[in-house]
């Protein structure tokens, strides 16, 4: 049995008025609720760039690309900066499935 | 109030206060048989009972034996063993065992009412357990349906199974008490009613006449969940105030457990329904060409997926309004599980069927759903779809244009067999004020197969390891495998092929998503060669 949580998610504080979400794990149906709550609670702050760190997610699916394409709009709705730091090749090829690739703030 | 505080210049405080407490009578005597000592319970089980008195009756006839006797007091059965101490006095023990039937009773319609989900069986155990220990007869009446009916189920003490059938839900104003009973109220003093009023119907044959009858309301979560009726026979003793407590305990436990197992059981009949709304369509003919599709849900329970796929042919009477267009097929995933995916998939079908009455470009119709699930004010309205429009051409080939909203674009199977992944995409819907779409026009020849596909197929765990994705390379390896099949005959290969690497694994495909698999094939299975 799984001692761990599926999902983990740190807040980090790359520096003043930024805030970075490092999220391990599996971001799915079952932890997609956890992860948009610490991302409005984040928001809520009142940082300036709202940062995703998603190298550290071994499995993502349709509610998780949700967390992420929500995070995306209300920073956008706040206009808090919002962009991902860094992620697995998957994610990045799902990104361009769902062709946000142009829309999201990637790393290069 | 009699009792220890009567003993208090015999035993010290603490003992008094010790034996006060007790649940079991105590009773003390001198050789004389005069009572020095009786406590709260033995008073309560024998009010006659009292210091400075001979000791009354059951218990001057209660011989010094250690199994005691048994005997039937002020309408209770008490158990009375009496034991002699120094100085030949007697003490006497009484343990109700009324209270121990209650305690039984209780114990015994936790288990029975909890062990189902099903609102009959439910009903069924509360009456075998008024059978059992309230009454001679005990009938559930559930609440009537829509069609003016109500069901019943009967048990009787010392017959096996109970029974059950149906009424006319106005045969309830023939009982006295019922129908109030069904509306959540208990009517008459603590719900006895009289048993001459009682109509044929409610006894079961050969019982003979009720002498007691008791007419109990259900209660459920918020709406009532029936009614229960209780009936002795003429000469057994009539319903005690125990005999009433415990069967408002049975009333309303078996009210919570019935009107639970109908919560569930309409929460299924939901499920079911909406998963209908996701059930793929009968694939019509259309002239020209070959459509075949599967979709096998998700096996987990209470996960219905967002996978769904449909053909809306042209309108069969064009009006003046109304667009002309080629059949459409579409293909497609929404955002989530359960009820809300199931929802929110059965939306997007039914707009984009109105919404073809007066648009016929794939890419203009996914804008215009774009801007209808954007104004959706339910969260996560995300939806990943292909759009493809079937125009024949000449030749029996077929044109398709394509239209991809956050989706894996098709694949092409070529007469040759090459496979290629058509050069489409565009956003996902709902998330973006303004999706950008590179639609495109595909040319299939006769015996080309263009394949739709959900990322269920690609993204299935399974294979050796059990932790491998399909991906894919694999799907269009297999695809390449079935040039010039039959496209049924194509979906059913990829499908199985798709079931077998998620069946190799451990996990024996247990994490699996929805699948879905739609392809067209140019020709009508005759002219094309292969």
């Amino acid at each position: 049995m799984q001692d761990t949580p599926p999902l983990q998610v740190e807040s980090l504080t790359p520096e003043p008025g930024a805030a970075r979400l490092v999220m391990t794990g599996e971001l799915d149906y079952t932890t997609a609720q956890d992860a948009s709550a610490e991302v409005a609670k984040t928001l809520a702050e009142g940082v300036d760039v709202l940062e995703f760190d998603l190298a550290g997610l071994n499995f993502i699916d349709s509610s998780g690309m949700a967390v992420v394409m929500n995070a995306y709009s209300d920073a956008e709705e706040r206009g808090t900066a919002f962009r991902i730091v860094a992620l697995t090749p998957y994610l990045r090829h799902l990104i361009e499935v769902v062709a946000l690739d142009d829309v999201l703030d990637l790393p290069g | 109030m009699k009792g220890a505080a009567g003993s208090a210049d015999l035993v010290p405080d603490l003992v008094a206060a010790l034996l006060e407490g007790s649940g079991e009578g105590i009773v003390l005597c001198d050789a004389d048989g005069v009572v020095t000592l009786a406590n709260a319970a033995a008073a309560r089980l024998v009010p006659g009972v009292e210091p400075c008195l001979p000791a009354p009756a059951p218990l001057d006839s209660v011989p010094s034996a250690p199994e005691g006797r048994t005997v039937i007091h002020g309408g209770r059965a008490i158990r009375i063993r009496a034991k002699a101490v120094s100085g030949g006095r007697l003490a006497w023990y009484l343990t109700d065992l009324s209270a121990a039937r209650r305690t039984e009773f209780l114990l015994e319609a936790g288990r029975r009412l909890s062990a189902s989900l099903n609102p009959h069986r439910c009903a069924r155990a509360a009456t075998e357990l008024g059978a059992e220990f309230l009454s001679d007869m005990a009938i559930v009446l559930l609440p009537p349906t829509s069609r003016r009916r109500m069901e019943w189920v009967r048990a009787v003490s010392g017959r096996y199974g109970p029974e059950e059938g149906a009424l006319p839900a106005a045969a309830a104003a023939e009982v006295p008490g019922l129908t109030d009973a069904l509306a959540g109220l208990r009517h008459g003093v603590a719900g006895q009613q009289d048993p001459g009023g009682a109509p044929d119907w409610l006894l079961p044959e050969g019982f003979g006449p009720a002498g007691h009858l008791l007419v109990l309301p259900l209660p459920g979560n918020g709406v009532p969940a029936g009614a229960i009726a209780l009936a002795r026979r003429a000469g057994r003793p009539p319903f005690d105030d125990d005999d009433q407590m415990m069967a408002r305990d049975l009333a309303t436990r078996a009210g919570a457990a019935i009107s639970a197992a109908s919560l569930f059981r309409e929460q299924s009949t939901i499920n079911a329904i909406l998963t209908g709304d996701l059930l793929p369509p009968e694939l019509p003919e259309i002239e020209g060409m070959r459509v075949a599709g599967r979709l096998r849900a998700s096996q987990q329970a209470g996960a219905i997926g967002g996978d769904f796929y449909d053909v809306y042919l042209p309108d069969a009477a064009p009006d003046s309004g109304i667009v002309e267009r080629p059949p459409l097929v579409i293909l497609g995933d929404v955002c989530g599980k359960g009820a809300r995916a199931a929802v929110l998939a059965g939306q997007v079908r039914h707009s984009l069927r109105t919404l073809l009455l007066l648009e016929s470009r794939p890419d203009r119709l996914l804008e215009l759903l774009n801007r209808s699930l954007l104004a959706s004010p339910s969260p996560n309205s995300f939806v990943t779809m292909i759009l493809a429009a079937l125009r024949t051409a000449p030749g029996d080939h077929v044109l398709v244009d394509l239209a991809v909203a956050g989706h894996p674009a098709p694949l092409v199977l070529r007469r040759d067999g090459t496979v290629e992944e058509v050069a489409v995409r565009g956003s996902i819907l709902g998330a973006l004020k303004k999706i950008s779409l590179w639609p495109v026009t595909l040319d299939l020849a006769p015996g080309e197969v263009c394949l739709l596909y959900s990322d269920g197929i690609t993204e299935a765990f399974g294979g050796p390891s059990g932790r491998e994705m399909f991906g894919e390379e694999r799907l269009r390896e297999a695809l390449a495998t079935c040039a010039g099949m039959p496209v049924e005959a194509l979906v059913e290969r990829l499908e199985q092929l798709s079931t077998e690497w998620l069946g190799g694994g451990p996990g024996g495909g247990g994490q699996q998503d929805d699948r879905a698999l739609l392809a067209v094939r140019a020709g009508t299975g005759r002219t094309e060669t292969s």
